[in-house]
């Protein structure tokens, strides 16, 4: 005798159930995207209002600022700040002064320092880009808190409005902590600090070198470089002279453009690891004199394809090559892999 | 055992199974919904201006193409007019025997460079490389017939690039895909592979290579996949995502780190779903070498694709897919239930194991059995009629949420009408359709089994992709 009857009432009754549960449920979801759909309908009614109003009001401001201005409604706030920042990065100059005179007028500092503690994520960052685009130094401390606390996007967005708020305080106050932040991409912190003439600057990184991690220490030196720091040439030498990590050499070998660091680049011609023969190449062609040609065509005929291809680089970018020399190199090449890269890096730099 | 005994045993394995699946659809709702919240407000980011400054790197597309010679050149235009500031594109001619390739050195003004390539990962032999003379970041590599993994791995070794995103050549993309899409790895640095949302394009206004005006389709078989795509992507994958479950990233449209592609190998050749293969080999090695990575998914509308409008391609379309996810977990079954595995083998492998592979077989058992108990008397009329008013209504109830979860985030059909046409289509596919699919699903699991190969999938093209 089956345990189980085939049309029991329990199984009739759970599926009655869930059949009215079903039916409830879709019919709750049909409501709600309903709902959904008249609230976007009135949004988008209220955006084109802002737009309609404030469009022409935020570009009369470019030139100068409006003589009548409306009063900015609650409910366009964010919609306003927005779009003040939209055309904020599109603009430079007295038009900057324009808008900065205009968001003021409307207390935007203040609104935007509360947009700060927002518990979305989309409001606390144009709470900071604003901050920042209207350098607001006394929002210092609260976007500095942020950016000392927060994930990484939010960390990275608040350290670019300290910069843009005050870019001498962040070298001294911001950079040190900049450092530590190794995942964040080098370019971003090279252009935060590029055009920034503060006489600490190339001090402040030459002090971070001691017990710096290797990914700390590989910033350091792109930054010394980026910013022709007076030792920066001094520093790679001693790098390559006891070096620590083949990255950080590699690194050396890029940033290397004085003649004096030849003996030291020639060493790692035959480096174990590819990665640093490639720098090796790339360096010889930078700095290289006619004797370092024969280094060249050893890295020319590599097992690693990456370095052959910067040898050949190299070679074809030598100042002392003429085209005929080219050519006499090239009919002396017998190694078929030798011979292809020379002609590709060639027919590269011709489309050039 | 009599007939009876089978009919009890098979009732309760079936509502056994139901319940666990339903489960698993609930949760992936659930995570979905909560998801898509936190999503949209990070979506929002890049609304405000300038905060992804200098925080892109530079990007390889590759865009592999067999005999596409109808839509290659608008596709390549539209990939130049992204929005993205650095791109590289590079276009991997798989041994068309049409003129793609004549197309597109006449289009671009294509020169040959000497032939040194490095081949980090296996491919059929590179026949030519060329470069466009008008845009320098133009690469197209012609070489022997490979199939699409080929071509993929052929490109990923010319690539320069630390990441490289996926195009299939009939992809639409949005202008500003690429910078949506890259925008987990910036968050976290542990990001191996991100997916996009892929959309119907049939119905929608097409110009120079962009969606310029959503619509929806008057043929009813894209139809109700509009709502099938919303279901598959909007909770499917977004559920999934956040736990770091996901076990496919389409290959119309997905971003990669280069090296850890290379470390587990590239695209298997041998596989026709060759995306999702991809993603559980890295999860699996992966999570044998005990690195933390993420892959994950992004549910903003970033990719449009032009899908069948005839039974046959379509049925040819359902049949691969369902080859390539049997491949894809069977040749990686070492990652269910490994120690190491975490979620992917512990909940989605299972889950994609149960309840998406043999799920057609077992749906397809059911139906029949119900039907057969029902003819022989084991089964009523009120439980046989239940049975299917429960399994309708579930699907009805899941494209219902997809619809919702549509609404409630991108709500990219702006006519209201469109809204209640997609609702309606959420009710009307579980009447045929779906079943439909599961049919098919189940002729490709005896495909597979007797062992018959298929090959790049063609779809018949209306070519409703306008000229610019």
């Amino acid at each position: 005798m089956p345990v189980f009857n085939i049309n029991s009432e329990t199984l009739l009754n759970l599926s009655k159930g869930l059949v009215i549960i079903v039916v409830i449920l879709s019919l709750l979801i049909f409501i709600l995207i309903t709902i959904k759909r008249i609230l976007l309908i009135y949004r988008a009614y209220r955006k084109t209002r802002f737009l309609n109003l404030w469009r022409p009001l935020l570009a009369e401001t470019v030139v100068s600022i409006p003589q009548h201005l409306p009063a900015l409604e609650h409910k366009f706030v964010h919609d306003f700040i927005t779009e003040w920042n939209t055309l904020y990065i599109k603009l430079s100059g007295n038009a900057h002064d324009n808008l900065v005179a205009l968001a003021k007028r409307y207390n935007i500092k203040e609104v935007a320092i509360k947009m700060l503690v927002s518990p979305h994520i989309s409001i606390q960052l144009l709470g900071i880009v604003t901050l920042g685009n209207m350098q607001v130094s006394t929002a210092w401390p609260y976007i500095k808190n942020i950016a000392d606390n927060k994930a990484f996007l939010i960390s990275i967005v608040a350290y670019r409005a300290l910069f843009q708020i005050d870019s001498d305080r962040a070298i001294e106050e911001v950079l040190p902590d900049l450092l530590d932040r190794t995942e964040c991409p080098p370019t971003l912190v090279a252009r935060l600090i590029k055009d920034n003439h503060n006489p600490r600057l190339c001090e402040i990184l030459e002090n971070s070198i001691p017990n710096a991690s290797t990914a700390k220490l590989a910033n350091i030196v792109r930054f010394l470089g980026a910013q022709r720091c007076e030792n920066a040439a001094k520093i790679y030498n001693e790098l390559l002279k006891q070096p620590v990590d083949d990255h950080i050499i590699s690194l050396c070998l890029v940033e290397i453009n004085h003649p004096s660091s030849i003996d030291l680049v020639r060493q790692f011609v035959d480096y174990p690891r590819w990665h640093v023969r490639v720098h090796a190449a790339h360096a010889l062609g930078k700095i290289g004199g006619k004797e370092d040609l024969v280094y060249l065509l050893e890295l020319l005929h590599d097992k690693q394809w990456w370095v052959r291809y910067r040898a050949a680089e190299a070679i074809i970018n030598l100042p002392f090559i003429s085209a005929e020399e080219l050519q006499i190199i090239k009919n002396r090449l017998d190694v078929p892999s030798a011979l292809e890269i020379l002609e590709q890096v060639i027919a590269e730099k011709e489309l050039r | 055992m009599t007939l009876a005994d089978y009919f009890i045993i098979t009732q309760w394995f079936f509502t056994f199974y139901f319940f666990a699946m339903n489960l698993g659809y609930f949760g992936l709702n659930l995570i979905a919904l909560v998801n898509i919240q936190k999503h949209m407000d990070i979506h929002s980011v890049s609304n405000i201006p300038g905060v992804y400054t200098d925080l892109e790197p530079p990007i390889t597309l590759l865009v592999p193409a067999y005999n596409e010679e109808v839509t290659i050149v608008n596709s390549v235009r539209a990939l130049l007019n992204l929005s993205y500031p650095h791109i590289d594109i590079i276009i991997v001619n798989d041994g068309s025997t049409d003129m793609t390739l004549e197309k597109l050195q006449h289009e671009f003004n294509l020169r040959m460079i000497p032939q040194v390539y490095n081949t980090r990962l296996t491919t059929q032999s590179v026949k030519r490389i060329f470069i466009s003379q008008d845009y320098p970041n133009i690469r197209v590599i012609d070489k022997e017939n490979g199939g699409k993994s080929d071509a993929l791995n052929a490109g990923i070794n010319a690539a320069l690039t630390p990441l490289y995103c996926a195009v299939d050549a009939d992809s639409i993309l949005q202008t500003d895909s690429l910078d949506r899409i890259l925008q987990p790895f910036i968050e976290d640095p542990h990001t191996v592979a991100v997916g996009g949302s892929v959309r119907v394009a049939n119905g929608c206004e097409v110009n120079k290579g962009f969606v310029t005006k959503t619509g929806l389709p008057k043929n009813y078989l894209a139809l109700f996949q509009v709502t099938e795509y919303l279901r598959a992507f909007l909770f499917g994958r977004l559920g999934w995502s956040p736990i770091n479950g996901l076990l496919i990233v389409s290959g119309a449209f997905g971003m990669f780190h280069r090296e850890t592609v290379v470390s587990v190998g590239g695209y298997k050749p041998d596989t026709i779903g060759e995306d999702m293969e991809l993603i559980v080999r890295m999860h699996r090695k992966l999570r044998n070498q005990k690195k933390p990575y993420r892959i994950t998914f992004v549910p903003d509308p970033i990719c449009w694709t032009e899908t069948p409008e005839d039974f046959s391609t379509l049925k040819k379309q359902r049949i691969r897919w369902q080859i390539g996810l049997a491949e894809s977990l069977l040749s990686n079954l070492s990652l269910l239930f490994n120690r190491n595995s975490g979620v992917a083998g512990w909940l989605a492998m299972p889950y994609m194991l149960f309840f998406e592979l043999v799920g057609p077989i077992i749906e397809f058992v059911g139906i029949v059995t119900v039907i057969v108990g029902f003819y022989f008397g084991y089964i009523s009329y009120d439980i046989a009629l239940l049975f299917f008013a429960v399994a309708v209504g579930f699907g009805i109830l899941l494209s219902l949420v997809a619809v919702l979860l549509e609404e409630i985030s991108f709500h990219l059909y702006s006519n209201p009408l469109y809204i209640f046409k997609l609702t309606a289509c959420a009710v009307l596919e579980n009447f045929g359709y779906r079943q439909l699919n599961s049919w098919w699903r189940m002729l490709a699991m005896v495909q597979l089994a007797l062992n018959k190969k298929t090959s790049w999938g063609k779809m018949k093209r209306k070519g409703n992709r306008p000229v610019n």
